[in-house]
């Protein structure tokens, strides 16, 4: 990771990464996507946790479904009057509920960098890029297909 | 159907401000001194007493001491929205159960003056933002993308609802304009002498779009209290009682993050509605005055459709054509709700409810005409609702 001032001064909310969800998070840093699913249903599951939803059981498996990833757009919100630490700088801004094309029934949620809130539609195709916050956590995120 | 068991004996509340000036504890004693009286209940009747809280409260034994209680049951949750009905179920369960006979519930919270839920901005070592990533199913992969308040989570499910259903910021703005309309009647509403015109209502700014300034609940500092016990119990007592004739305490989604559900839009409260009509025993079209959970406009559109109130394509016109007015299908949130009135998460509607169904208004123009039947809904998010219907 280069160093990088604008790194290390990440002043917005980082995600607290646990057993559960850390192959997510290292997948992430090597911009790529890496989705938990069901042994027995072969449901994805997002977020990750400690078994199933589907099932109640234990039996999960991660999928690597690497750098090429793209979305539809299933909702958003645009957010004009910034409460969360460190963004203030970006209003408005959009956060944006996304169903991934190469693992259906996943949606990830992640701004959509550089939207014109008057111009989204839902349904539109999105695709996923990563932005590298801090030494230890990259974000995936969205952005407009061009 | 059997008579009910269980009956909401008492109701009353602090004084109502932006800046209480007291502690959270003075708020709940005055509350809950209010409803004792008004059930003409002494300290030593009382056997049971619970509260919900986002750790910014005072705890239920320490209320009790200042009320004369000694509690042979007290309890404390964790959670604001649908707590009110949860908390009802399990005095309900816990008199069934011979554990208590006469229950105290209360809320109290400096939600103004202290730490603001709104706005996720707390004040001393009380901080929302981290309390809700705390509690927040899935929160560590919301709040890195400055979705950190709950009009940020509901917003998520809101567009995609709006945008199914045809719902507009006309809807929108007919629920808040009503609401706004009951609290120029109630003069201890927060926002009373401050109408909304719909033209005041377009012209106000998006916080977190599609919501607008007024489509947010009011803050506020207050406690409110309620006492349930036996209904042969309370038939004896000093106030009409009003009898809890159903309940669904919280049902929940199958999936707490409710963005992973196929269809996020089949809200908790479908289940809650659910259950809430079964173990009543009536349908929608019985209910003659409702307390609908109003943390946002869009949460009353969202339990129209979901309690099925209106058909589903059709809750946008049943709100734009006045039907939660007083004279309308269904009035609701008769005081103003929490866009007006205030905001206990819940309690104060429950509260207005039980004064309605009491007639206690018959001399004035905020009494709902010869109502018996009425639901009160409580909502912790689209993923989880709460719901009881009270019987005159």
């Amino acid at each position: 990771m280069p160093e990088d001032s604008t790194v290390k001064t990440h002043a917005k909310p980082l995600p607290s990464i646990d057993p559960d969800t850390a192959p997510y998070w290292r997948a992430a840093k090597e911009h790529r996507l890496s989705l938990m699913r069901c042994v027995e249903t072969q449901r994805f599951i997002h977020p990750p946790g400690p078994g199933s939803p589907f099932t109640g059981g234990t039996e999960t498996e991660w999928v690597d479904l690497g750098s090429d990833i793209t979305g539809t757009l299933y909702s958003y919100i645009v957010v004009y009057r910034a409460f969360a630490r460190g963004f203030a700088e970006d209003v408005p801004y959009v956060t944006a509920l996304v169903d991934i094309d190469q693992a259906p029934g996943a949606r990830i949620i992640a701004n959509i960098l550089d939207a014109d809130p008057e111009t989204l539609t839902i349904g539109q195709p999105l695709r996923m890029t990563w932005i590298d916050v801090t030494e230890d956590v990259t974000l995936p995120q969205w952005e407009i297909m061009r | 159907m059997a008579s009910p068991r269980h009956a909401i004996a008492g109701v009353g509340e602090s004084d109502r401000s932006r800046q209480s000036g007291k502690t959270t504890l003075r708020l709940a004693v005055e509350a809950g001194r209010r409803a004792m009286a008004d059930a003409g209940l002494r300290p030593t009747d009382v056997d049971g007493i619970m509260s919900y809280h986002d750790l910014d409260s005072t705890d239920s034994h320490t209320v009790a001491t200042y009320l004369g209680i000694q509690p042979a049951f007290f309890d404390d949750s964790i959670g604001g929205g649908s707590s009110t009905e949860t908390l009802i179920a399990k005095a309900a369960a816990l008199i069934d159960a011979g554990l208590a006979t006469c229950i105290l519930i209360f809320r109290s919270l400096n939600g103004r003056s202290g730490g603001r839920m709104g706005g996720g901005v707390g004040t001393g070592d009380w901080n929302p933002q981290a309390m809700l990533m705390k509690l927040f199913s899935g929160s560590s992969f919301l709040a890195p993308y400055g979705a950190v308040t709950p009009a940020d989570y509901f917003g998520l499910v809101a567009t995609r609802h709006m945008h199914d259903r045809g719902l507009t910021e006309e809807h929108l703005g007919a629920v808040c304009v009503t609401f706004y309309e009951h609290a120029q009647r109630n003069p201890d509403a927060l926002f009373h002498d401050r109408p909304l015109t719909m033209e005041d209502y377009r012209k106000a700014p998006f916080l977190t779009w599609p919501l607008r300034l007024h489509d947010y609940c009011t803050e506020s500092d207050e406690a409110n209290a309620i006492i349930v016990c036996g209904a042969d119990r309370a038939r004896d007592l000093r106030s009409r009682p009003v009898y809890l004739k159903g309940i669904c305490g919280r049902h929940g989604t199958a999936n707490a993050h409710v963005y992973a559900l196929p269809d996020p839009t089949e809200f908790g409260a479908v289940f809650a509605a659910r259950e809430v009509f079964r173990s009543a025993g009536v349908e929608p079209q019985d209910i003659d005055v409702a307390a609908l959970y109003d943390c946002f406009s869009w949460v009353v559109l969202a339990q129209l459709e979901a309690y099925g109130f209106a058909p589903r394509e059709e809750v946008g016109a049943f709100v734009a054509d006045g039907n939660l007015r007083l004279d309308g299908k269904l009035p609701a949130n008769t005081a103003g709700g929490m866009l007006a009135e205030g905001y206990t998460h819940g309690m104060n509607n429950l509260i207005e409810l039980v004064r309605q169904l009491r007639h206690a208004y018959a001399d004035s123009d905020r009494q709902v005409a010869d109502c018996e039947l009425g639901i009160c809904t409580g909502w912790g998010g689209p993923r989880s609702s709460s719901a009881l219907i009270l019987s005159r």
